[in-house]
C-alpha cells in the first residue's frame, strides 16, 4: 500500500480516537470553547487531507460533520445529545470508510447520501424524528429536546451558545478523562515492528550475556572479568531502555471507553459516569493489546448489567447516576487494574441456581461454600446469568475467556461483589513478559520447556523399588517419600510414539495445591528463555503456554503446567482458586481413593494419602511369630495385619499389601487385590457395625466400604499414637464436628490410644452434654458448624467454670492466619488443619499433649500462688 | 466472515505478478506482493496436538513462523521429513505464515485475459482456497487466495 | 547548501506536510516542517526561510496569530508567506492579507497550483 496512504490512515485513525473522547467531554461541557475548537480543528483537518488525497467520500462526510461543529461554534445550533450522536455517527462512518480504504487501497464506490442528509438535516434545523427506543425505558427527554430544536429554529445565530446548549438530558455519559498532556517537545515515530525486533535482539543479548557470565564464573580470575562486567551493565541498561520503549500508558486502552459508556447510557436510558484514574500508568505494549478487550468487556458488563436505571437507583436510596471506576497503579512489580461499579452487584442466588442447573456443583457442596466462593462460578465457561441477552453487551458472559486471557500473560483476576452495592474486579499483571527460567526436557526426541516456577524436584526413574512407576489400573503413580504422586505421561498426552530410552525421569511439579509428576525421557539444563505467544492458529491447542527459540536456534514449545495438572487426574483448579480467595476448602472436596478387595467381594476404599506404598510381597517371606505376621521390609521387621480375622495366609505366591508409615515405623495391611485409584467427593454413611470399617459411600459410581485406618494401626502397634495414658484420669475426649466423616476419622485415632470418645454434631449438642454434667479431659472441635459454631462454642466453654479449664483444640478446614487468630481469641488452645489428613494422628497427638501440659502448668501456677 | 475476492477491475492487458510453486504436480501461484521470502527450511519443529495443516514452526531470523503444510491443506497426502520441500513466507494481517510446498518455480506475470473462473469440477477444498485459474504455457495455474487459505480451524 | 533556498511548511496534519514537502523539494527547496504556529516561530528564530506555507487551523497557535508574530519579528530577509485556507470568502482573504500574508492558496492544492503561486511571487524559475 502507498506509504502516504498508510500515513493518512494512521493520522486520521488517531484523530478519530481523540474526537471520540473530546466529543464526550464536550457533551458534558458544551460551554467549553477550547474543546469545541479542538474538535472543529480535528474534523477540519481530516476534511482537508481528504482533499489532498482525492478521497471524495471521506471528504464529504467530514465536511458534513465540520458543518455542524461550525454551527455549534457560531451558536447557530444547540448542543444536544441528538446532535452529538449524529457527529459520533459521522465519525463511525468515516471509520468504516477508512477500513475499506485500508483493505482495498482506494476509496470504494458507494453512497453516503443517507448519512450526510441526516447530518445536514439537523444543521438545517429539520431534525429527523427520534429513533424508536426500547419500550421498557421510555426516553423522557423527547419533549425537552423538541423544545430545544424549536427554540433553535426560532432564534437563529444570535443565541448565546452556552446556556440553551446545556440541555437537561436524562441520558448522560460524562467521562472524566485525564487532562490531555502537551505533546512532548521532541519525539519521533517508530514503526512497531522495529521495536519488536529491537526487543528480541536485546533479549538474545541478555541470554548470551548470561551464558558468558556463567562460563566466566567457572574460570578463575582472568582478563575477561572486568570487560564482561562492563558489558553486563551496559546490557542491563539497554534492556531497561528498550523495555521502557515498549511501555505505553494504559490510557491508550481506555480511550474508547468514554464513548462506549456514553452510547450504552443513551441506549438504556441510564446515567453513568466513568471515572478513570491512573491512565498514565504504563505497561508493556503487548500486554496492553491483550487486556484491551477484557477491560472493555468488563466495563460494558458493568454498564449494561451492573448499573441500575435511575428509577431503580432512586428506589434503592442511591444517587440517580451510577459510577464505574477504572483504577490502575503499579505495585511490587505488578500492574493492578481495578474495575468497580456501584450498581446492583452480582446475584448470588441466581449464580447458585445456575451452578446447580449446569451441573457444576451439588446443593450440599454449595451450601458449604462462602458467598465469595460461589461468585467464582462466574468464571466457568458458558456461565451467563444475564436474564436476557441484550443487544448492547451481547451475552453477559465471557468471564472465562477474560480469565483465560489474563492468566495466559501470567496475571490473575479476582472478583468480589456485594448485593445492592456493586461489583469489583481486580486484575493483577506482571510487569514484563519477556524472560522466564525454564527446564528443558525431552520426550520422543522432541524438546519442551517447563517453567521453573512450577517445578519442585526431579526424580530419576529406575527399577529400584523406591523409584519405580507403579500403575494402578491405568493410572500411573510414583511413590515419593511416603506419598503417592499422580503422574502424567508427556508422551501419552501429546500422542507421541513410544520408543527406546523412554520414561526415565519424573518432573515433580506443583500448580496451586496440586502436586503431580510429568514423565519424560530426558532432562536437560534449566535455561532462561524468551517467551513468545503462540500463533493464533495454535491458540486452542492444549498443553502449550507459548513457544520460544533456544540458544541453538531451535524452536520449542513451552508446556502449560496448569493444563498438565488438569490431565493428571481431573484436578479441580477452580476449586483451588476459589479456596485461595475464600480461604476455605471443603471436607467434601475431591480426594483420591484407593479401591481394593479384602476378605470378600465388597469394594473397600481408603484415602490414597494415607497409603505410603502398595507392595506385592512374596508370601513365602512372611514370617508367622506368636500369632502375628511380620515381614522383612527395608531392613526392618514390618508387622502385617490381615484385613479380617479369618484371613488365610498364603504359603506362596504374591501377597498384596498396603503399607502405612509414620516416620520410620511401618505397617502392612494385607489385602486380596488392589483394584483402582479414583478421585471423587465422598459422603460417608456412618455405620459402626464392623470393626475396621467406618461406613460406606459411593465412590466413582461404585459402592465401597470405607476403611477405618486407625483400627488397623492400633492393631499393629498398641502405642502407635504415643498419646500418654500415664496420667490417671486422662481418658475422656469430646469430638464436636457436624461432618460424620471427620468424626469417624478422628474418633478411631483417639480410641486406638485408649481414649474414651464421645461425639457431638454441633456446638449446641456439646453444651447439652455440659448441662448433663459430663466432663472431658480434652475437647476437639470443628469451627464451621450449624446451630452453634466452634468459635461461639469456645467462648461459651471458656466463660463457664464447668469446662472452662478443659484443653480445647480446633480442627478445621479453614486454615489461614485470620482463622487461627480468631480461634485463639475465642479460647482454643491450638488450631489444626483438617486438610492434612495424613499428618493428623501425629499433629493431633502433639497438640493434645501440648494443650494438656499447658493447662497443667497453669493449674500448678494457680495452686502455687 | 471472509471478504470475497476483491480484485480491482483490471483491463485484459493488465498483468499481475505471481510467485509460482508446485504441489503434487499441480502449479499454484500467490501474488508476489504478498510474499515475504522463499527459503529451504532448516528444521521444522512439530507441534504435537496442533491442527493437521500445521506442519510445525520455524525460526525465521528470530521470529517463530507457523509452517502450513499445503498438501494437507489441499487434502493431498503429506510428504515425509526426508523428501524435501520449500517454504514460501506470506503475511496475512499482522502475522506471517510460511507455506510448505514441493518446489518453487519462477515469478511470472499473468495477463488478466488469461484468467478463467474456477472450473466446476474443482474439489470443494480447492474451490474454497482458489482465487482463480490461469491458462499458462506451463499448464493451468491455480492462483490461491491467501486469506482463505490460512483460514484453518484451530483444533480444540 | 549553496543555491538551495529554505522553506517552511506549517500544518498540523503530517500527511499534508509530507505532500507539500515532497512537492517543494521537487522544486529545489530545502524543506523544514512545523506542526503549529509556535513551532514555526521557534523555527524562524533559528533560521529564516525564504518562503513559508502557512496553514490556518492549528493547535497551540493558529495561522493568523503565527503570521502576525512572524511579521512582528521583522525577519531579514523578509520571508514570503502564503496562507492556506479551505475557505475563500472575502473576509478570510482580507484578514490574511491584512495580517501580513503575501498570498493565499486554497486547499487542496497540487503541484501545478503551488508552482503557479510561487512563480507569481518570483520565488522559482519557471519550469
Amino acid at each position: 500500500m502507498d506509504d502516504l496512504l498508510q500515513e493518512f490512515l494512521a493520522e486520521t485513525t488517531e484523530s478519530l480516537a481523540v474526537l471520540d473522547v473530546e466529543l464526550v467531554r464536550f457533551e458534558r461541557e458544551p460551554a467549553d470553547a477550547t474543546i469545541l475548537g479542538n474538535i472543529f480543528r480535528l474534523m477540519h483537518t481530516i476534511k482537508g487531507t481528504c482533499g489532498f488525497l482525492g478521497l471524495p467520500r471521506l471528504g464529504s462526510v467530514a465536511h458534513a460533520g465540520e458543518n455542524i461543529l461550525g454551527k455549534f461554534r457560531d451558536g447557530e445550533l444547540p448542543v444536544t445529545p441528538q446532535a452529538v450522536s449524529l457527529i459520533l455517527k459521522a465519525i463511525d462512518h468515516i471509520r468504516a470508510l477508512l477500513a475499506e480504504l485500508a483493505a482495498q487501497g482506494c476509496e470504494p464506490p458507494g453512497d453516503d447520501t443517507a448519512v450526510i442528509a441526516e447530518i445536514d438535516g439537523l444543521a438545517a434545523g429539520t431534525a429527523a424524528p427520534e429513533p424508536a427506543l426500547p419500550a421498557e425505558d421510555s426516553f423522557p427527554v423527547a419533549a425537552e429536546l423538541l423544545a430545544e430544536v424549536a427554540r433553535a429554529i426560532e432564534v437563529p445565530s444570535q443565541a448565546a451558545p452556552a446556556e440553551p446548549a446545556r440541555a437537561a438530558a436524562r441520558a448522560e455519559a460524562p467521562a472524566k478523562t485525564p487532562e490531555t498532556k502537551d505533546a512532548p517537545a521532541s519525539s519521533i515515530r517508530v514503526n512497531v515492528d522495529v521495536i519488536e525486533n529491537l526487543m528480541t535482539l536485546i533479549s538474545e543479548l541478555v541470554l548470551t550475556r548470561n551464558q558468558l557470565l556463567q562460563m566466566q564464573r567457572s574460570q578463575k580470575d582472568n582478563e575477561f572479568k572486568v570487560p564482561l562486567q562492563r558489558l553486563s551493565h551496559i546490557t542491563s541498561d539497554l534492556q531497561d531502555g528498550v523495555t521502557r520503549l515498549r511501555m505505553q500508558p494504559i490510557g491508550n486502552a481506555w480511550n474508547k471507553l468514554p464513548r462506549i459508556v456514553r452510547d450504552l447510557a443513551v441506549e438504556t436510558g441510564k446515567k453513568i459516569e466513568l471515572v478513570m484514574q491512573g491512565a498514565e500508568t504504563e505497561l508493556d505494549r503487548q500486554i496492553l493489546e491483550m487486556i484491551k478487550d477484557p477491560l472493555t468487556h468488563m466495563v460494558r458488563n458493568s454498564a449494561d448489567h451492573g448499573i441500575e436505571n435511575p428509577a431503580q437507583r432512586l428506589a434503592a436510596g442511591k444517587p440517580e447516576g451510577g459510577t464505574i471506576t477504572l483504577d490502575a497503579y503499579h505495585e511490587s512489580g505488578h500492574i493492578f487494574i481495578r474495575i468497580a461499579d456501584d450498581g446492583r452487584g452480582l446475584d448470588v442466588n441466581r449464580i447458585r441456581a445456575k451452578a446447580i442447573a449446569n451441573g457444576l456443583a451439588t446443593e450440599t457442596a454449595l451450601a458449604a461454600m462462602g458467598e465469595q466462593q460461589i461468585l467464582q462460578f462466574i468464571f466457568r465457561p458458558g456461565f451467563s446469568t444475564a436474564e436476557k441477552v441484550t443487544s448492547v453487551s451481547g451475552r453477559g458472559v465471557g468471564m472465562d475467556v477474560v480469565r483465560t486471557n489474563i492468566e495466559r500473560i501470567g496475571g490473575t483476576i479476582e472478583l468480589s461483589s456485594s448485593a445492592g452495592h456493586g461489583t469489583t474486579v481486580l486484575i493483577k499483571i506482571p510487569l514484563t513478559l519477556a524472560i522466564v527460567s525454564a527446564l528443558i526436557v525431552e520426550t520422543a526426541r522432541q524438546r519442551f520447556a517447563i517453567p521453573q516456577l512450577n517445578i519442585i524436584e526431579l526424580v530419576g526413574v529406575s527399577d529400584r523399588s523406591d523409584a519405580r512407576i507403579e500403575t494402578i489400573n491405568t493410572s500411573p503413580v510414583l511413590r515419593l517419600r511416603d506419598r503417592l504422586l499422580p503422574l502424567v505421561s508427556l508422551r501419552g498426552l501429546l500422542g507421541l510414539e513410544p520408543g527406546p530410552g523412554q520414561d526415565r525421569f519424573v518432573v515433580v511439579a506443583q500448580v496451586g495445591a496440586n502436586r503431580f509428576g510429568i514423565i519424560v525421557d530426558r532432562v536437560f539444563d534449566a535455561e532462561e528463555i524468551v517467551v513468545k505467544p503462540v500463533a493464533p492458529l495454535l491458540r486452542g491447542t492444549r498443553f502449550y503456554a507459548g513457544n520460544t527459540i533456544l540458544g541453538d536456534g531451535s524452536v520449542i514449545m513451552i508446556l502449560d503446567p496448569n493444563d498438565l495438572s488438569g490431565a493428571a487426574g481431573q484436578i479441580d483448579t477452580d476449586q483451588a482458586a476459589g479456596a485461595a480467595l475464600a480461604a476455605s476448602s471443603q471436607v467434601e472436596a475431591q480426594s483420591s481413593f484407593l479401591l481394593f478387595r479384602a476378605g470378600d467381594r465388597e469394594l473397600k476404599a481408603i484415602p490414597l494419602e494415607l497409603v505410603s506404598r502398595i507392595e506385592s510381597l512374596d508370601a513365602a517371606s512372611i514370617e508367622h511369630v506368636g500369632g502375628r505376621q511380620v515381614v522383612q521390609y527395608r531392613q526392618h521387621l514390618m508387622p502385617l495385619v490381615p484385613f479380617h480375622d479369618g484371613h488365610a495366609w498364603k504359603a506362596n505366591g504374591q501377597q498384596d499389601v498396603l503399607v502405612f508409615s509414620d516416620k520410620d515405623r511401618r505397617m502392612g495391611l494385607a489385602v486380596d487385590e488392589v483394584v483402582d485409584i479414583v478421585r471423587d467427593r465422598m459422603a460417608v454413611e456412618l455405620s459402626s457395625s464392623r470393626p475396621g470399617l467406618l461406613g460406606s459411600a459411593v465412590i466413582a459410581g461404585k459402592a465401597a466400604d470405607i476403611v477405618d485406618v486407625g483400627h488397623f494401626l492400633g492393631l499393629a502397634f498398641t502405642d502407635w499414637f504415643e498419646l500418654s495414658s500415664r496420667r490417671a484420669g486422662i481418658r475422656r475426649a469430646l469430638v464436636v464436628d457436624d461432618s460424620a466423616f471427620f468424626r469417624s476419622l478422628v474418633v478411631p485415632l483417639l480410641a486406638a490410644a485408649d481414649w474414651q470418645v464421645t461425639t457431638a454434631a454441633d456446638g449446641a449438642e456439646a453444651l447439652r452434654l455440659r448441662e448433663d454434667g459430663q466432663r472431658f479431659d480434652v475437647i476437639i472441635s470443628d469451627i464451621e458448624m450449624p446451630n452453634l459454631d466452634g468459635l461461639a462454642l469456645a467462648s461459651a466453654i471458656r466463660g463457664d467454670a464447668r469446662w472452662g479449664g478443659t484443653p480445647l483444640i480446633a480442627l478445621s478446614s479453614r486454615d489461614d492466619e485470620r482463622d487461627r487468630e480468631a480461634g485463639r481469641e475465642a479460647g482454643f488452645d491450638d488450631y489444626l488443619a483438617k486438610t492434612d489428613q495424613a499428618g493428623l494422628p501425629d499433629t493431633l497427638a502433639r497438640a493434645i499433649r501440648a494443650a494438656l501440659a499447658a493447662r497443667q502448668a497453669n493449674d500448678n501456677l494457680r495452686r502455687a500462688s | 466472515m471472509m471478504p470475497h475476492s476483491h480484485e480491482p477491475e483490471l483491463r485484459d492487458s493488465e498483468t499481475q505478478a505471481f510467485v509460482t510453486f508446485t504441489v503434487a504436480g499441480q502449479l499454484f501461484g500467490v501474488p508476489v506482493v504478498r510474499v515475504q521470502d522463499i527459503l529451504t527450511p532448516d528444521v521444522i519443529a512439530p507441534v504435537p496436538g496442533g491442527p493437521a495443516e500445521v506442519r510445525g514452526l520455524i525460526n525465521l531470523r528470530g521470529r517463530i513462523v507457523t509452517v502450513i503444510d499445503l498438501r494437507t491443506r489441499l487434502s493431498l497426502p503429506r510428504r515425509d521429513a526426508g523428501e524435501g520441500g520449500m517454504c514460501v513466507t506470506v503475511e496475512s494481517g499482522t502475522e506471517s505464515y510460511t507455506l510448505f510446498v514441493d518446489a518453487v518455480g519462477d515469478v511470472v506475470k499473468l495477463r488478466h485475459a488469461q484468467r478463467e473462473g474456477n472450473p466446476a469440477t474443482l474439489d470443494a477444498v480447492w474451490r474454497d482456497v482458489a482465487d482463480a485459474v490461469y491458462r499458462t504455457h506451463k499448464g493451468l495455474l491455480v492462483a490461491l487466495h491467501i486469506d482463505r487459505l490460512l483460514a484453518i480451524q484451530p483444533r480444540n | 547548501m549553496i543555491g538551495r533556498p529554505l522553506c517552511l511548511v506549517v500544518d498540523d496534519s503530517r500527511v499534508i506536510r509530507r505532500i507539500a514537502a515532497d512537492i517543494l523539494r521537487g522544486f529545489g527547496f530545502q524543506v523544514g516542517e512545523a506542526e503549529h504556529g509556535r513551532a514555526a516561530v521557534e523555527f524562524c528564530r533559528r533560521a529564516v526561510p525564504a518562503f513559508v506555507l502557512l496553514d490556518w487551523n492549528m493547535p497551540e497557535m493558529d495561522g493568523i496569530t503565527c503570521l502576525r508574530a512572524l511579521r512582528s519579528m521583522k525577519l531579514e530577509p523578509r520571508p514570503v508567506v502564503v496562507m492556506c485556507t479551505t475557505e475563500n470568502g472575502l473576509t478570510k482573504i482580507r484578514e490574511a492579507l491584512e495580517s501580513g500574508a503575501d498570498e493565499y492558496i486554497m486547499k487542496p492544492y497540487d503541484r501545478d497550483v503551488l508552482l503557479a503561486k510561487l512563480e507569481q511571487l518570483g520565488l522559482t524559475e519557471p519550469a
